[in-house]
């Protein structure tokens, strides 16, 4: 400190405390300006998110016409993806909370281990989730190619259509949404329209392969690149390219998934999972895990060590102090934990990104194995197309998910009021 | 322990089978809980393993090299013509926004980090604790579209407004002249980074308010005592005692920027290239890979690789921005204890 300092003992000099108020100053309007954003932020999703909320806006399915569109596809995919999820993430979570928490090694080898595992869950809070994607993609929707068609090229999109009359019929989709009828491509037929008020059931299903055995006898195997009733072009692994007319088709098989099962049936189960409800929970599993075991680390960590000591004086082995003591005691932290957990997996749009979320999607899932929409990701579709209207409808859209997360954040802070007493 | 267990058990009364049977599932337990920690472990094993696989099977495909991806300067891989893997712009890109994120996420968040650690009532506090903590809950998608539908717009808006001014500076020599009176792209770096600044903002508040609030009261007071204002105790006592824990939150804060995708896939745009003004459009390291992940690129195919290799090249910068932050964290935990 210089000797003006010194001498100003008592009341600080007057520049300085100029400068203490410039300071403030600077600090209200900083913290102003990030409310100001949050508010422009929330009022600009309100003006334009109000024209298309309302009742059949959550019950309708999307559409090519805004006034149409909703987002039931969009709403029943984040339920079972979040479901997923959580019954992926949340054991695991806490398994692994309660083993860094519980058990603190005393062994050197064993501490080492411990706190490599400590960092290394700092470390998994910190990848960014497109990452998780790519290794959702990778691991669970191919399985690294190992199952299935080795060789896997391209998911093809085809719809299998069961009509009124329990016809089936599968094809690649050529046009839909409001179109009284659908369009498919059958690549050994060629094209197939569909009365929409036929169809029974729709169920879409993601292609590796396609063989095609010509009338000649020789057969073809590759991925859709283009399909017209004229001509169907098949690309074989990387670059090549192969055109043939749908009549010189004498069968058509495809080879995509290990199979258990009817497609249709609840049961269903399938090698690999393919862009699949499954694959895409699971990878939102792996988001939320560090975040499951941070928070329930902090909950065990607020229960006293002296209820632990008491149960053990009492001859309870560890499990057993933590099974009866610990964990019913910090449940309610694990719990709010887990449930803002679960809101950030809702709201989380780049991992389904890369794990296979179809962006326009006319049908509730039905099964583990069925493609699924998500809610961020329909917000994505809708706020990424030019038009006007769809930005609109992505407002609206955001509207619901910020509804959907308070009302998560609410119940979390219910439950947070409700259990907490204080444990001394 | 186990000496423990037997001279004093509870189920003295229960029978020796009953017994052998709870140990048995005790013993299961103690395994889930344990592969439970190590699969942890596996799951960063397993990123790294895929991500190093699949960019050397990037590698050996024809056409793609080492050299390439590490020299080029050029990256259209989908344009015609021979496709250029050279990461550099979509390294650039990323800079750039995380460049326009930080401007706003770090000189903000510490303000408001000081503000409410040192100068704020507590009513204040109470208000803007929740203001925080929403922003930091709202999902990314969401700021993609205010910056995309909101932020954009008005940056647009403030250019033309700034162009009406050109003739007045017409002394200006004409080079200077372009580069300051321009158009703003539809899709630019500067909406995306101003956004993800914002989505940041409270990462840096949250951590640095806690380094503040770690700063024993005594060195306030021993400051308050020669005569300090609140200015000159938060700026040349707080703020440099709790520095390591400000330094932390800035390099956890760049991670989150470095990755973020839904922002820049919504708003900054799909040309590679390099360039500093931001009113540019870019392509990131994350922006790339959405598309190409959900774009039309067949599985095996050079461009569907090279969605591995640049995860792998932002998985290590993130890896290793998060890593020194926590080292950091860690010692300014140890310094107050």
């Amino acid at each position: 400190m210089s000797d003006q300092h010194v001498t100003a003992v008592g009341r600080p000099r007057r520049g300085r405390r100029l400068k203490d108020r410039v300071f403030l100053g600077i600090c209200i309007v900083a913290t102003t300006l990030s409310v100001l954003a949050l508010a422009i932020l929330l009022y600009s999703i309100l003006r334009d998110g109000m024209k298309y909320l309302n009742w059949d806006f959550l019950t309708s399915y999307p559409s090519r016409k805004p006034e149409k569109s909703g987002l039931k596809s969009a709403l029943w995919g984040s339920v079972w993806l979040v479901c997923v999820a959580a019954i992926a993430a949340i054991p695991l979570g806490v398994a692994t909370a309660i083993v860094l928490e519980e058990f603190k090694p005393r062994q050197r080898i064993s501490r080492w281990v411990h706190t490599f595992i400590e960092i290394n869950i700092g470390n998994l809070a910190g990848v960014p989730s497109i990452v998780y994607g790519v290794i959702g993609l990778t691991v669970f929707a191919r399985m690294f190619g190992l199952v299935g068609a080795a060789n896997a090229t391209m998911y093809d999109e085809m719809a299998v259509i069961t009509t009124q009359s329990g016809e089936t019929i599968k094809g690649v989709v050529m046009s839909e949404e409001d179109a009284p009828r659908l369009e498919l491509i059958d690549p050994a037929k060629g094209a197939v329209t569909v009365e929409l008020a036929d169809i029974q059931r729709r169920r879409d299903i993601h292609v590796r392969e396609h063989r095609f055995t010509l009338l000649d006898g020789t057969y073809i195997t590759g991925s859709f690149r283009k399909v017209t009733p004229e001509q169907i072009t098949l690309r074989l692994g990387n670059e090549d390219e192969v055109l043939f007319e749908p009549s010189r088709v004498a069968s058509y098989t495809t080879q995509d998934f290990i199979q258990f099962g009817k497609p249709e049936s609840f049961f269903y189960f399938q090698l690999p999972l393919g862009p699949s409800i499954l694959a895409g929970g699971l990878t939102l599993g792996l988001v939320i895990l560090p975040i499951v075991i941070i928070a329930s680390r902090e909950a065990l960590r607020a229960v006293p060590g002296s209820l632990r000591e008491g149960a053990m004086a009492l001859g309870c082995t560890r499990w057993q102090a933590i099974q009866r003591i610990v964990l019913p005691a910090s449940i309610p932290g694990i719990m709010t934990g887990s449930i803002l957990a679960m809101s950030r997996a809702i709201g989380e749009a780049a991992p389904l990104l890369m794990a296979g979320a179809f962006l326009f999607i006319l049908t509730t899932p039905n099964n583990f194995f069925d493609s699924f929409a998500a809610l961020p990701l329909q917000i994505f579709n809708w706020a990424g197309r030019p038009q006007e209207e769809f930005h609109k409808l992505a407002a609206s859209g955001i509207i619901v998910l910020l509804a959907v997360l308070l009302a998560f954040n609410t119940v979390a802070i219910i439950i947070r009021q409700a259990f907490q007493k204080p444990l001394q | 322990m186990t000496m423990l267990n037997a001279s004093t058990d509870p189920l003295k009364h229960a029978s020796e089978t009953q017994k052998r049977m709870r140990r048995l599932v005790e013993r299961c337990i103690l395994f889930f809980l344990f592969s439970s920690a190590a699969l942890t472990v596996l799951i960063t094993f397993a990123i790294i393993g895929v991500l190093l696989t699949e960019s050397w099977r990037f590698f050996q495909i024809p056409g793609a090299s080492f050299g390439e991806f590490f020299l080029s300067r050029e990256w259209n891989p989908l344009l015609g013509g021979t496709p250029r893997y050279g990461v550099w712009p979509l390294i650039a890109g990323t800079a750039l926004v995380t460049a326009v994120a930080a401007c706003v996420s770090l000189p903000f968040g510490l303000i408001t980090a000081v503000y409410l650690s040192e100068y704020a009532p507590r009513r204040v506090r109470n208000a803007l604790k929740p203001v925080l903590e929403l922003l930091a809950g709202i999902p990314t998608v969401v700021y993609g579209y205010f910056a995309l539908t909101t932020i954009t717009p008005a940056l647009q808006q403030l250019q033309a407004w700034v162009n009406t001014a050109q003739k007045t500076f017409s002394f200006l020599p004409q080079g200077l002249q372009d580069v300051i009176f321009r158009q703003v792209d539809s899709y630019n770096a500067l909406s995306a980074g101003l956004a993800i600044g914002i989505m940041t903002l409270p990462i840096v508040c949250s951590v640095s308010e806690d380094a503040l609030q770690a700063v024993p009261r005594s060195l306030r007071e021993g400051a308050y005592a020669v005569g300090g204002t609140r200015f000159d105790v938060s700026v040349k006592v707080v703020i440099p005692s709790a520095l390591s824990g400000i330094v932390a939150s800035y390099l956890l804060a760049i991670a989150r920027a470095v990755g973020e995708t839904m922002i820049v896939a919504l708003a900054a745009g799909g040309l590679a290239q390099l360039t500093i003004d931001p009113r540019n459009q870019v392509q990131t390291m994350t922006g790339w890979m959405a598309q190409i992940m959900f774009g039309d690129a067949a599985a095996g195919g050079l461009e569907y690789y090279s969605s591995y290799v640049v995860g792998a090249t932002l998985f290590f910068v993130t890896l290793v921005l998060t890593v020194i932050g926590h080292l950091v964290l860690l010692r300014y935990r140890e310094e107050y204890k």
